[in-house]
Parts: C-alpha cells; structure tokens; sequence
C-alpha cells in the first residue's frame, strides 16, 4: 500500500533510456535531460510509493550495490525531487546542512558511487537546435533562437549575428 | 487566386511547396533540391503534413512553415532561410534516422563528430581535417541511421567570413585537399568542443550516459520524436568514445586531436 510518506518516481511527460550502469531520462515538459548513474537509477526506480527510505536502503544492498546508509538514499532522493523526477515534493532530513556537508560525509563513509543526477537543458525546437538563420529583415525569429548571438536583429545576410 | 504546389519527398519527409507565383514556386523548388543536396524526388501533389507557403505580396514574400507566420521578406533575401527551413523540416522528420547538428570527419579510419550550434566553429574544425587529408562527411549533420552509423551529407563546407559572420562561401572539401565520404559508416569519437578564446584543450571522456545527455541538445528530431531519437543516440553512444573540452585555435586543436587518435587504444 502507498504511503503518504513515501516518495513515487515520476512517470508521465518522461522518456527513459536505459543503458549498461546510467539511466538518461528526458523531461518532456520541462526540457531538460538527466543523467541518473547507477545509484541513482536504483533509488529511482525503487521510488514505487511502497518503499520506505529504510526499505530502499535494504533493497540496494539486497541488490548487491553495497552497504548505505539512509543518508545516502535520501541524497539520491533530494536530487530526484529537485529535478521533478519524483511524483510529490518530498522534505529532505538534512536539516541545517547543505547538500555539500552530507555529500562529504556521506562520500567519506561510503564505499558505493554516490547518488549523482546530472542535468542539462534542452532546446525548445528544432529551429532552435539547428539555426541561426533567419528571414532577412524580420527580426521576430531571432529572440527564439537560444543558442545563437544574443542580438534581435537579423541581419541582411539572413542570419542572427551581432 | 490561383495556388501552384509542388510536392517532394527526401529521406521519408514529405513535403509541399505552395505558392501564388508560379516562378517563385519554381525557384523555391530548386532552392529545396540544393538544400537537400538533390536527395529529394518530385511526387504527385497531394495534402502533406509539412506545408512551406510563399505568397506573393506586393513588398516581397509572405512565408508560412506551417501555421508559423514568418512575415514578408523580398524573395533573394528570405531564400536563405527557406533553405535552412527546407533542411529542418526534413531533418526533424527524417524516418529511420536522425539528424545531429554535426561536423563529421574520417580520420585515418576513425569516423569523429563535432557536434555544435552555428557559430560554435564546427565548419572551422572540419575545414582543419580536410586540410590534412581527411575524409569529409559533412559540416552541418550526422545522419544516424539505425545501426547508429554515419551517412554522409557532403555540402560544400560553409566557410563564414572572419570578421562578418553573415558572409560564407561554399568551399568544395577536395579544394581543400579532402575526400568526399560515400558510405555508412560507425561513429569512433566524439568531440564536443566549447570555443573559449587562449583556452587549453583538455579532454575529458564522458560516460555513454553523460554522452548522451550531450549530444541531445544537438538532435533536431529530439522535440518530435524522442524516444527514437534517444534510441539512436545510444548506439552512437555505446560504441564511440566522447569527450568534451574548451578549445582555443583550431589548427592547434585538430594537431593534439591526431595526436590523441595516435596515443589512445580505439
């Protein structure tokens, strides 16, 4: 049964990669992907509403991954939630400290890869992963053209530039 | 008012050309077929998915993609990006592959990818292998097909002028002392270089799934069609060795890349 407390991975609006020790996910609402290595992706995927904190760590060494402590699945929980990939806002226990002081203390203890999520934004259209191009004369595409020069003037050549 | 169309289908899209003006239809027609490098066949006209519209007003080119309103531009002047349209909507809806906005190269039987957004210097490194003899593939696309293979895509290289970007000129790869590749062939390296003016180049390898994560910015159908995009960016992935560095000039950055081709066991 669900409990309240539990956290959920998120899984509308995603698609999900799997490869041999990462897990790529793509969020299609907010445009970013991320990179979920292998201790990560365990807790992720372990996120179902059922298990507990307590439960996931007995999992994870069931699983063969290693011996953690509930400081270490819930790093990997505070980066899941920060990134969306989780159903509800989860409160993180590290109160008082910064993600960096549980990572050192958590990092110097464990003998398992930390939980890592890293993320990168995505374009928001082909025209925008593709081109600087632009009508010669009409300045409107160029604003939406995120990678290119920061200018709002296309220029006679047919081009976003400065 | 009378509508002329023509319709045409390159790697899978189908497309329609619709215009009011007989002539500009004819000249926009060709300007799709140089765009596509004449991977493209006329159909029998019928209802699309894609549509590119040009209507003739009295102060230029009305231009539609779709139900995107792109304005009134004079004719010589929108060409250029009705090209770069042309291309998009192909390479967005390519079947059975995807187009990454690459550079590709084949050095000494290693197939590298340059991936990057305009102005991030992918032509100015390509240019650099072909001078030394490289095989060139391509200085705007990877087309992955779905053994996660590298088609060619042999467009003069687009050499921006130094100081005014808006100006290139198409330069054939042989006059810089290049081959033309002809075939398929599987992705080795990948290098996504960061221009940062007096930087080193310090690569560092990414894991397939960091790989991955990088290169989905550069992947036109990412938006339309991501699972199969994702897919094929696996593969590449999976086999290929990726790094990522800042990069300073590029004549001295192809030099440490051979020398890096050299050193490490592929």
């Amino acid at each position: 049964m669900n409990n309240a407390q539990n956290p959920i991975a998120r899984d509308n609006g995603l698609v999900v990669q799997e490869m041999d020790n990462e897990v790529l996910v793509y969020d299609l609402d907010s445009n970013k992907a991320h990179c979920l290595n292998d201790s990560a992706a365990f807790v992720w995927r372990s996120c179902d509403g059922t298990n507990s904190v307590a439960d996931i760590v007995k999992e994870f060494e069931k699983n063969s991954k290693g011996k953690v402590s509930e400081d270490f699945v819930w790093l990997a929980i505070d980066q899941l939630n920060e990134n969306g990939l989780l159903t509800s806002g989860v409160t993180k226990p590290f109160a008082g400290q910064s993600r960096r002081e549980v990572l050192k203390k958590i990092g110097l203890a464990s003998l398992v890869a930390l939980p890592v999520v890293a993320s990168l934004v995505t374009p928001q259209s082909a025209m925008a992963a593709g081109s600087c191009a632009c009508p010669a004369g009409n300045p409107a595409p160029c604003a939406a053209l995120t990678p290119c020069p920061n200018t709002a003037n296309c220029n006679p050549g047919g081009v976003c530039a400065p | 008012m009378a509508e002329y169309r023509a319709t045409f289908r390159s790697y899978g899209v189908e497309f329609s050309i619709l215009s009011n003006d007989r002539a500009i239809l004819a000249e926009a027609s060709e300007v799709a077929s140089h765009a596509l490098l004449g991977n493209v066949v006329e159909i029998e006209a019928y209802e699309t998915q894609h549509k590119l519209t040009l209507r003739k007003v009295k102060n230029g080119i009305h231009f539609k993609l779709g139900s995107d309103d792109h304005g009134v531009t004079p004719w010589p002047k929108l060409a250029h990006f009705f090209d770069t349209c042309v291309r998009l909507v192909v390479a967005e809806f390519a079947v059975d592959k995807v187009f990454i906005h690459c550079g590709v190269v084949v050095w000494k039987g290693q197939t590298i990818l340059f991936p990057g957004d305009s102005y991030s210097g992918k032509t100015t490194m390509v240019a650099e292998f072909v001078k030394r003899g490289a095989t060139y593939y391509s200085d705007e696309y990877a087309i992955i097909d779905e053994n996660g293979d590298v088609h060619p895509f042999v467009r003069p290289l687009s050499i921006r002028h130094k100081t005014d970007f808006s100006l290139r000129h198409d330069t054939p790869a042989e006059s810089l002392g290049g081959t033309l590749g002809r075939h398929a062939v599987p992705v080795d390296l990948v290098f996504l270089l960061q221009y940062v003016r007096n930087s080193r180049f310090r690569p560092a390898k990414l894991t397939a799934g960091e790989a991955l994560m990088h290169l989905m910015p550069f992947a036109i159908s990412l938006r339309s069609n991501p699972k199969f995009t994702l897919l094929l960016l696996n593969k590449v992935c999976d086999r290929a060795n990726v790094f990522k560095s800042n990069r300073g000039q590029s004549e001295k950055v192809a030099n440490k890349i051979i020398d890096l081709i050299d050193k490490i066991d592929l």
